[in-house]
């Protein structure tokens, strides 16, 4: 039987240039019928921005086709248990998620996190897991706002726009970096599907999904009252907070499209027709160490 | 006139970041009513965009509010019926055409 050797993929040297990894081991797993055999034998590490992605293509994949993996050592297993690489962190029960949630605390990365996007107890799971992170990093330095604003603008828009079912939230803190990984997805229609679906700004959109993302970053939303255009902010006033304040790097997937900015890149790529993501990623790389100089309301109004 | 005041902590919580949460105050809330905005620690700028919304709608006041709920709300409220000012920034496209394409360009760029 046919296997996919999984790479050890241990850095991200441009933000999202994990994917060319994934794309890769997504080529080949959708050429095989049946049965996908994924090998581990050369897995020691998997960075944040590669685990993140390879756990939820490896949740849709294993609705479609029988995925069996192997080759892995101890340490992987026992990381892949904990971040629930497998099973993912599912939001039930505030009290119990909470409760277990509290062992990640002295850690420096939170489980794989799923939450039901109709899910009343959005906010208060957002704000266990915020705590969390803040505890995670024990800098004297007071980022809360910035992640409030981060996490809630970004799960607003799954809630909003995505029409999906569930949401996903993970992050690790590496501190010989100093710098914050934070990532966010759902499993809903495309940000293009999205402008399509409602019939918005279809003027500005071409054949390429790329234009929907080009479209949602310069702050149009498929929201806005007829009146005026009050909506459309979070990925503009995020992107800008994170890379002209935090100077961090931005990326997001969606459906046929990726955008990455950093600070001398920001570019947008049509991926071929063969690769398509359902759904909406969001990598965001947070470097901590000038974090106290950063003044959210300056990238709010933007 | 006697005005009802609603405080917003104890229905949603100290950190409020999604609109749709708020449906549960628009469930309740009548004109002229007073929001108590004390113990809110966090609005994002949705929230605050919903709440200048329910401020026009059935003109209700807000107190208590700490110094990031009034920012918060003061930016949302000054630019909510402003044309918005959009700078393209320079941004590179490039169309993939086939995976192999698409690896070779993910690893240069």
């Amino acid at each position: 039987m046919s296997e996919v050797i999984i790479p050890n993929v241990t850095r991200d040297d441009r933000i999202g240039s994990v994917f060319n990894h994934l794309f890769r081991i997504i080529a080949e797993s959708e050429k095989l019928e049946g049965k996908v055999l994924w090998n581990f034998q050369d897995v020691h590490f998997f960075h944040p921005f590669f685990v993140f992605p390879f756990s939820l293509y490896r949740y849709e994949l294993s609705n479609k086709k029988n995925v069996e993996c192997k080759g892995m050592n101890d340490v992987v297993q026992s990381y892949f248990s904990t971040i629930k690489f497998f099973d993912f962190m599912d939001l039930r029960e505030i009290g119990d998620f909470n409760n277990v949630l509290k062992c990640y605390k002295e850690k420096s990365y939170t489980p794989i996190c799923r939450f039901s996007l109709s899910d009343k107890n959005i906010e208060r799971m957002q704000s266990i897991i915020k705590d969390v992170i803040l505890q995670q990093i024990k800098l004297p330095i007071n980022i809360e706002s910035h992640l409030s604003y981060m996490l809630g603008e970004f799960v607003c828009n799954m809630e909003e726009h995505s029409q999906g079912k569930y949401g996903y939230i993970f992050s690790q803190y590496l501190k010989k970096e100093k710098s914050l990984y934070l990532c966010l997805a759902d499993d809903g229609i495309s940000i293009y599907s999205s402008y399509i679906f409602k019939e918005k700004h279809l003027d500005k959109i071409d054949e390429y999904e790329s234009s929907a993302l080009r479209l949602a970053k310069a702050g149009y939303s498929s929201k806005d009252r007829p009146e005026a255009e009050n909506r459309g902010y979070g990925i503009s006033t995020n992107s800008n907070l994170l890379v002209k304040g935090f100077g961090g790097a931005f990326f997001i997937l969606s459906g046929g499209a990726f955008h990455r900015e950093e600070a001398e890149n920001n570019i947008f790529i049509e991926l071929p027709k063969s690769i398509r993501w359902n759904g909406t990623i969001i990598l965001m790389k947070i470097p901590l160490s000038e974090a106290k100089n950063v003044n959210l309301y300056k990238y709010m109004e933007r | 006139m006697k005005r009802n005041t609603i405080k917003l902590s104890t229905l949603l919580g100290e950190n409020i970041t999604s609109r749709s949460s708020l449906q549960i105050l628009c469930n309740i809330l009548k004109s002229n009513d007073v929001i108590d905005m004390s113990d809110i620690v966090f609005i994002s700028r949705s929230v605050a965009d919903e709440l200048c919304y329910f401020e026009e709608s059935y003109n209700i006041m807000f107190v208590g509010m700490s110094d990031f709920t009034r920012k918060m709300l003061s930016l949302v409220r000054k630019n909510r019926n402003k044309p918005r000012k959009r700078q393209e920034q320079d941004s590179k496209f490039v169309v993939c055409d086939d995976i192999e394409t698409l690896l070779s360009v993910v690893s240069s760029i």
